[in-house]
């Protein structure tokens, strides 16, 4: 077997010997040190061989053949397919059959009677050239190109097919592929006589055979526990490399092309997913078959890559023994803590069991394990732009270690903090692995409104609350009826000035960005600032807060509403506080 | 136009310090008239804050079991707003006097109409009371019930909807109900105990020449009815009925005659 692997401009042409042919083929091989078809002049004939029959890989369609009949007119370009992967198609590619040349016996550059195969004849007063010679044209690749016929006489050669396997298109978005003919002779087209210099007939065909090839997802360096499965691994190991090839991985010594287009981690049910796969994909005009992946947990990775110019889909297990954490609820209500401010009544904690268990592989409970709890608040999170490392955002508490006992399940109480926003409890066994849950804090049905109410929604503070007018429904119609009266009765009048309502998900609403709950009652979606003034200057007039007062009191939700003014010199900027 | 210099105060407070800001306060709610054109009737009330009152009045309330089928706003309207609200399940008309009327201080007419008979309702009347003031963000602990916390309920003259029944039988029977109950505690609306004798005997006499179909007479009967209500003077209320007996039972006699 002989083997030379070329490489020019991202693409690869493999030449071999040795090959059986099929009943169809007549196989060369040849070698061409360089691709540039005009510069080449010592090419060697091609011995046959044979090309293997393609695998049959788990019904994998490969692209379609692509056929076309080059005619022997010189310098024609007849389209064979078009390829825009960047990572390439891998082709058997053939050309087969003959030109016939019949030459005047007056010309001087050429003198052939006889078939020519694709490389065509050697000129001498075209300083080498091989007239007729055939080719597959491909973006940064010519093959076999428009050199390498015999300069030694006949100056031409008979091999019926020439066949190769090639990786063709791509590069960008300029994948197509053509057969070319090369030039014809030096001579004249009409020699002492009167006669054409040459008569060339016939046909060749070109064809490229896209090979197949299945997806195939590995992890290496990773031990296969089961096939495609592997052990969540060792966080000191991380990140897990994960890598797309294909079965059968080469033709020939070269690889099958291929190209990630998604990658995906689906935790095994009933976890949340702290592992990732940070991997972006590549710019149109790259390439990219391999994702890091941290993995924590049970699951999948799932990615979808195009593998010699076909999708598909493979995915990879991870399994291996892991904490369990089973939650009663994945969304809960804040907590009211007791401060200045705070009506007692209000004070309360909003708790959750939750149970905490070790399972090995088989999903069998291991008793006596210590697993480690631990919660952190997502930053940045439901409304609460600010983020100040020296005050992270409160996460409820837990107990931080427990013991599964002899049963293998322990329980034990979460309680949520008064922020609203995701909160993730891990859980984690020294040396193993570690699962994460998301418990999502809120205070559920709250909708946003604006100023299609009529009324100018304000307050909003850049890097602490930037949206600050969230509500249940219920209030926001109060707020819609009061503005609409207010309107009717003062159609000429100020606006009303709607400040803060509450955050997205309500819960604290911190306005000094402390987690203190100065902003006590926007905290359901059921309190509304308006305000009276500009700074120190009336915004309202008494009529108009009168007339707030009656609209709120009298003839909205009456029974459940209630409503405080904060003057002018008070702690907090003057405004009329709207509740329920 | 019927004036009756008397106003009849819906609640006398004894001791108005002692109540809740909005309550401290009494009102003479006034009937002004009674217009009842087809099925519609448009009641107007001028609304008297006395002297007495410590609170200004802030706004006005009455039943409107009828539904209120217009309320405009009284002149200047900058400082009136109305509305209809539902209060208890039932609508109600709305008056606020934005600039609120400081005791020893009376409103210019203010009215309602709604699709529906004249009869016996309730009324409240509200004073201003100042917002609470706080000095933290703080929501009230519960939501307040204006109408339990900061009025003063009474019954009026106003419009609810007509009965099934609209035979000059029914309507008469209803119509000696309203007098009676006019005449009686705690509305005392007529305070002459004579005259409610009188007009409860004619009204069993008209029912009489009704069920005899001497309508003639029976309409002459319901004449003498509402005259008896009149004052000497033109304008003027006889002695002893208010503005709301005379408006009610005066707008029902005519709806009874023009049965008959």
């Amino acid at each position: 077997m002989e083997t030379m692997k070329f490489t020019s401009s991202n693409r690869k042409v493999r030449f071999s010997t040795g090959w059986t042919p099929p009943p169809r083929f007549v196989a060369v091989s040849s070698l061409l040190a360089c691709c540039v078809a005009s510069a080449c002049r010592d090419a060697v004939a091609p011995a046959a061989r044979i090309v293997p029959v393609a695998p049959v890989v788990r019904n994998v369609e490969p692209l379609p053949h692509s056929i076309a009949i080059l005619p022997s007119t010189p310098l024609a370009s007849v389209p064979l397919a078009t390829y825009d992967m960047v990572e390439g198609v891998l082709v058997e590619a053939m050309i087969d059959g003959f030109v016939h040349v019949t030459s005047n016996v007056n010309a001087s550059a050429v003198h052939v009677n006889d078939d020519v195969d694709y490389k065509g004849v050697y000129d001498f007063s075209m300083s080498g050239q091989c007239d007729w010679a055939a080719t597959i044209s491909s973006p940064q690749l010519s093959t076999p190109g428009f050199g390498g016929c015999q300069s030694a006489e006949p100056r031409y050669t008979k091999t019926q097919t020439w066949l190769d396997t090639l990786v063709l298109g791509g590069y960008g978005s300029n994948g197509v592929i053509t057969a070319r003919r090369g030039g014809g002779s030096g001579d004249p087209e009409y020699c002492s006589g009167g006669s054409l210099c040459h008569v060339v007939t016939g046909l060749q065909t070109v064809t490229l055979t896209p090979l197949p090839a299945a997806i195939r997802l590995t992890a290496p360096n990773r031990t296969e526990v089961a096939p495609k499965t592997i052990l969540i691994p060792d966080p000191s190991t991380l990140p897990v490399n994960f890598t797309v090839s294909s079965t059968p991985s080469t033709y020939h010594g070269i690889t099958v092309p291929r190209r990630a287009l998604s990658w995906q981690w689906i935790p095994a049910s009933g976890d949340s997913a702290q592992s990732t796969l940070a991997c972006p994909l590549p710019p149109a005009s790259s390439n990219s078959y391999t994702c890091a992946g941290y993995i924590y947990e049970r699951g999948s990775v799932v990615v979808s890559a195009r593998v010699n110019g076909v999708v598909q889909v493979d995915t990879m297990k991870v399994t291996g023994p892991q904490v369990q954490i089973t939650l009663e609820k994945t969304s809960m209500r804040p907590s009211v803590l007791s401060y200045t401010g705070v009506l007692p009544a209000a004070v309360h904690n909003e708790t959750q069991s939750v149970q905490v268990s070790v399972v090995d592989t088989a999903g069998h409970l291991i008793p006596n394990q210590t697993v480690r709890l631990a919660l952190t608040a997502t930053e940045g999170s439901a409304g609460h732009v600010h983020i100040n490392g020296n005050l992270p955002k409160p996460p409820g508490t837990i107990p931080i270690i427990v013991n599964t006992g002899a049963s293998g399940t322990v329980s034990t109480t979460f309680t949520a903090p008064e922020p609203s926003g995701p909160v993730w409890l891990k859980g984690s066994v020294s040396g193993t692995s570690s699962v994460m849950k998301k418990i999502k804090i809120e205070v559920p049905g709250l909708a946003r409104y604006g100023p299609e109410l009529g009324a100018d929604t304000v307050g909003g503070v850049a890097g602490a609350h930037t949206d600050n007018h969230y509500a249940t429904p219920a209030h926001i119609g109060r707020l819609a009826a009061l503005v609409f009266m207010y309107n009717r009765q003062f159609p000429n009048g100020p606006r009303l000035k709607l400040n803060d309502s509450s955050l997205e998900l309500g819960g604290l609403f911190d306005v000094n960005k402390d987690w203190h709950p100065d902003h006590a009652g926007h905290r359901w979606g059921n309190n509304t600032d308006v305000r009276t003034h500009n700074g120190s200057t009336a915004y309202l007039s008494q009529l108009q807060i009168n007339a707030i007062q009656g609209i709120w009191m009298n003839l909205i939700g009456r029974g459940t509403q209630g409503i405080i003014l904060h003057p002018v010199g008070g702690r907090v900027a003057p405004h009329i506080h709207l509740a329920y | 136009m019927r004036f009756l210099p008397i106003a009849l105060f819906a609640f006398v407070a004894t001791d108005l310090s002692a109540q809740l800001p909005g309550t401290r306060l009494t009102v003479a709610v006034q009937v002004n008239s009674i217009a009842v054109r087809g099925d519609t009737s448009n009641v107007a009330y001028i609304l008297s804050n006395s002297a007495g009152s410590q609170d200004s009045l802030f706004a006005f309330i009455v039943n409107a079991p009828a539904r209120v089928s217009s309320i405009p706003r009284p002149q200047p309207d900058s400082v009136w707003m109305t509305d209809s609200l539902i209060h208890e399940s039932e609508p109600a008309a709305f008056w606020s006097k934005l600039d609120l009327l400081a005791p020893s201080s009376s409103t210019a007419p203010i009215f309602f109409e709604s699709v529906g008979i004249p009869g016996i309702v309730d009324e409240w009347v509200q004073g201003h009371w100042p917002i609470p003031t706080c000095c933290d963000d703080d929501p009230p602990g519960v939501g307040e019930d204006v109408f339990v916390t900061r009025t003063v309920q009474g019954k009026t003259a106003g419009v609810e909807p007509w009965p099934s029944d609209r035979s000059a039988q029914a309507l008469l029977a209803r119509l000696k109900t309203l007098t009676q109950a006019s005449c009686a505690s705690p509305l005392l609306w007529i305070s002459d105990g004579t005259l409610c004798t009188q007009l409860v005997a004619d009204l069993d006499a008209a029912e009489a020449y009704r069920a005899s179909s001497a309508f003639a007479e029976a309409r002459a009967t319901m004449d003498l009815f509402s005259n008896r209500l009149n004052g000497s003077d033109p304008g003027t209320f006889a002695p002893g009925v208010t503005s709301q007996a005379f408006w009610l039972l005066k707008s029902n006699a005519d709806i009874v005659k023009g049965t008959l």
